[in-house]
């Protein structure tokens, strides 16, 4: 078993990845060619990686990783996945640090009062946190079919389906939204935490891909599914993640925005000084004033 | 698959920027020297030598394996670490070079202050040197935990190196991605009008100050941790006894030591304008971790006890440890003072804390890493160094250190 070169070019790609950003950020080079470089390194590192893995398998299949070599890689692969967990930990605090106490250039509110509309949680969003949660529950029948004997693919297939379709919807979400990422601290966190779920789908959706492509070719028995154990754990994280993103990001996150343009309206038609909430009959006479 | 993957020894890296220079940078080039010395010390001369260097090389043999699981993985972080270093000399080379100080605050680095290549390069040397730490922990984890063999059960695992670096890689893999975390939103705050760190557009530079913290301060035990492990190996067989004393409670003391440091974060923050509450807890907790610490000291001090000594006889890297024991104390004594909220107010931005993290990195860390050398040095090359010229590196080193530091208390 000789040397590889993967991790050298790895490293080297990074590096010039990174490079390439920081020039580019800066604008040392033109638009260009800074978003061609970066899609050229990143296919050359998927390229590398996906070589990396190759060697992996090969070394899988000609039988060179021993059964404690395999639980071994499973220990890396649930690391891999906390240390991800604690990014996302990460980009969370930022927003709850800037949720719980919204600062006074947001009027004290979150949503903030000025010029953010929020998106309606029971819509769109909901549609997605139903296809992602699905495509789990798809992802454990495929796991369960393998440790059963048979590779049945159109599980798999429904789980790589849900995952494009929910990519889909996001984009669409994306395109259809009342703000952007520089619309303030909302704007960043909504897009941030929803930006990078949206990568880490992409590259799980990817992994699943490769489990379908070992499934159709019935390459997986119950002895060894390491690569569809890993993969369905990454989707599984992936889900979670959407679910805590929806609750607190859209749901509590948006827990005003109906509250809020009410409370405007009732200071404007001068019902809450009468008193706390309105009744039949303010809303009655309300509806005859517009009338 | 244990083959030959051999870059892993080349973690020793020994990398070491002197001080800053006197005469001749000044103005602005002070800035950079400052935090590139900063930035040098601990992500390419501690970590690499402490983790990757001793890491490499004695966990396989202390729990009796070929190599670490996963050696590709290995040369990654090998590989990733040296990019690392490349871009960060690229960020000092490069136009008005790094002036931010190693904690990078916003709205200094943000771009209103610091607008250009030099941040921008440095937060990449970062997320490779990070990248580089997990890969390296996540490998260091699996193997402890997965390829201990023969008769060393897990509670009861005998070298206090194997549970340091353990304790150590915890760290690592749980608050390097919040750091991660954080210089992605300086990055994006930087170049793409994002507002984490702008007040204007609701955000906070305390954010910063808060995911840098809990990824700092788990970052200086990643630093020391190891340095314990190779004391408790010194001190053991300096005093010729079979293990240190109490070695399980020296593990615990370890974990604990490593668990506690996600607690207390916010003792960097003191000055920053935190409810009184929240300093109360942070004071408390930071006092608290004395305590495991203390064990350890303490635990040293009764390895010493009863063992054989003699000056003219007693191998130099005894005095290392020795010298070790004595001036992290000091530097921990220091700490539990700057540890309470309402003296570090009056102590903040002053030489008293330059000394106390000096008194415990470059004499506690960088003691036990040259104490390691020597001690290992015969293991490793199989010659052995002239005893007086060890000791007078010991001898001037020590001196050197407590000159340059011990004033700086006043």
């Amino acid at each position: 078993m000789g040397s590889s070169p993967w991790p050298a070019c790895v490293s080297i790609i990074t590096i010039s990845l990174f490079v390439n950003m920081a020039f580019g950020f800066n604008r040392l080079v033109s638009k260009t060619e800074l978003w061609g470089g970066t899609l050229v390194l990143l296919i050359l590192l998927m390229l590398v990686c996906g070589a990396w893995w190759e060697s992996l398998s090969l070394e899988t299949l000609v039988g060179m990783n021993t059964a404690q070599e395999v639980n071994n890689m499973k220990l890396a692969f649930a690391l891999f996945i906390w240390s991800e967990i604690f990014f996302f930990i990460g980009l969370f605090w930022a927003f709850f640090h800037s949720a719980l106490v919204p600062s006074d250039e947001l009027g004290c509110m979150w949503p903030p009062i000025v010029g953010i509309m929020p998106m309606d949680p029971y819509a769109l969003p909901l549609l997605g946190v139903t296809i992602l949660v699905s495509s789990g529950y798809s992802a454990n029948w495929a796991v369960k079919t393998v440790k059963a004997g048979f590779n049945d693919w159109r599980s798999m297939g429904v789980t790589v389906g849900l995952g494009i379709l929910f990519s889909c919807l996001q984009l669409y979400e994306y395109k259809s939204a009342g703000f952007t990422m520089q619309d303030g601290i909302y704007g960043s966190c909504f897009y941030l935490i929803t930006g990078f779920h949206g990568l880490h789908v992409l590259a799980g959706t990817m992994f699943n891909i490769y489990c379908l492509k070992m499934m159709v070719y019935g390459s997986y028995s119950p002895s060894h599914m390491t690569s569809i154990q890993m993969s369905v754990w990454y989707w599984h994280f992936v889900d979670i993640v959407w679910v805590a993103a929806y609750l607190f990001i859209y749901i509590w996150g948006n827990w005003g925005m109906y509250v809020t343009p009410y409370a405007v309206w009732m200071k404007k038609m001068e019902i809450f000084e009468h008193k706390n909430w309105p009744g039949i009959v303010d809303i009655l006479r309300f509806l005859f004033t517009i009338y | 698959w244990s083959g030959v993957f051999g870059l892993s020894l080349s973690h020793c890296m020994r990398i070491e920027l002197s001080h800053p220079g006197e005469w001749l940078q000044v103005g602005y080039m002070y800035h950079s020297i400052m935090t590139m010395h900063a930035f040098m010390m601990i992500f390419f001369f501690v970590m690499p030598t402490s983790i990757g260097g001793l890491g490499n090389w004695f966990i396989p043999l202390m729990i009796k394996i070929k190599d670490l699981s996963m050696p590709r993985l290995n040369n990654l972080s090998v590989w990733l670490a040296l990019g690392s270093l490349f871009l960060m000399c690229m960020a000092f080379l490069s136009s008005g070079g790094l002036g931010c100080g190693w904690t990078m605050y916003p709205p200094l680095s943000n771009s209103e202050f610091m607008d250009g290549l030099p941040i921008d390069l440095a937060v990449f040397s970062l997320h490779m040197a990070g990248m580089s730490s997990i890969a390296g922990s996540i490998n260091f984890l699996v193997t402890i935990f997965n390829m201990r063999m023969g008769a060393l059960f897990f509670m009861s695992l005998n070298p206090m190196l194997i549970w340091t670096l353990f304790g150590t890689s915890i760290l690592l893999v749980t608050s390097v991605p919040v750091l991660a975390a954080g210089l992605t939103l300086l990055l994006l705050d930087r170049h793409f009008s994002t507002s984490f760190y702008y007040p204007e557009g609701g955000g906070d530079p305390i954010l910063w100050q808060h995911l840098f913290w809990f990824f700092g301060h788990p970052e200086v035990y990643i630093l020391i941790l190891p340095a314990f492990g190779v004391i408790s190996h010194i001190l053991c067989r300096s005093s010729a006894k079979l293990h240190v004393f109490g070695k399980i409670g020296m593990s615990w003391a370890s974990m604990g030591i490593a668990w506690m440091g996600f607690l207390v974060w916010g003792h960097h923050m003191f000055v920053a304008g935190l409810d009184i509450d929240t300093r109360a807890y942070f004071t408390a907790a930071t006092l608290m971790i004395a305590v495991p610490t203390g064990v350890k000291v303490f635990n040293w001090l009764a390895t010493i006890f009863g063992g054989v000594y003699s000056l003219k006889h007693s191998h130099p890297s005894t005095f290392w440890a020795i010298g070790f024991v004595l001036l992290f104390t000091i530097g921990g004594l220091t700490g539990v003072i700057l540890a309470n909220a309402a003296l570090s107010t009056l102590l903040h931005d002053s030489y008293y804390v330059v000394a106390h993290f000096h008194y415990v990195l470059s004499m506690g860390a960088v003691f036990a890493i040259f104490g390691g050398f020597w001690f290992w040095f015969p293991f490793w090359t199989g010659m052995v160094p002239r005893k007086d010229l060890v000791l007078t590196h010991f001898m001037l080193t020590f001196i050197g250190v407590n000159f340059t530091f011990f004033p700086m208390h006043w």
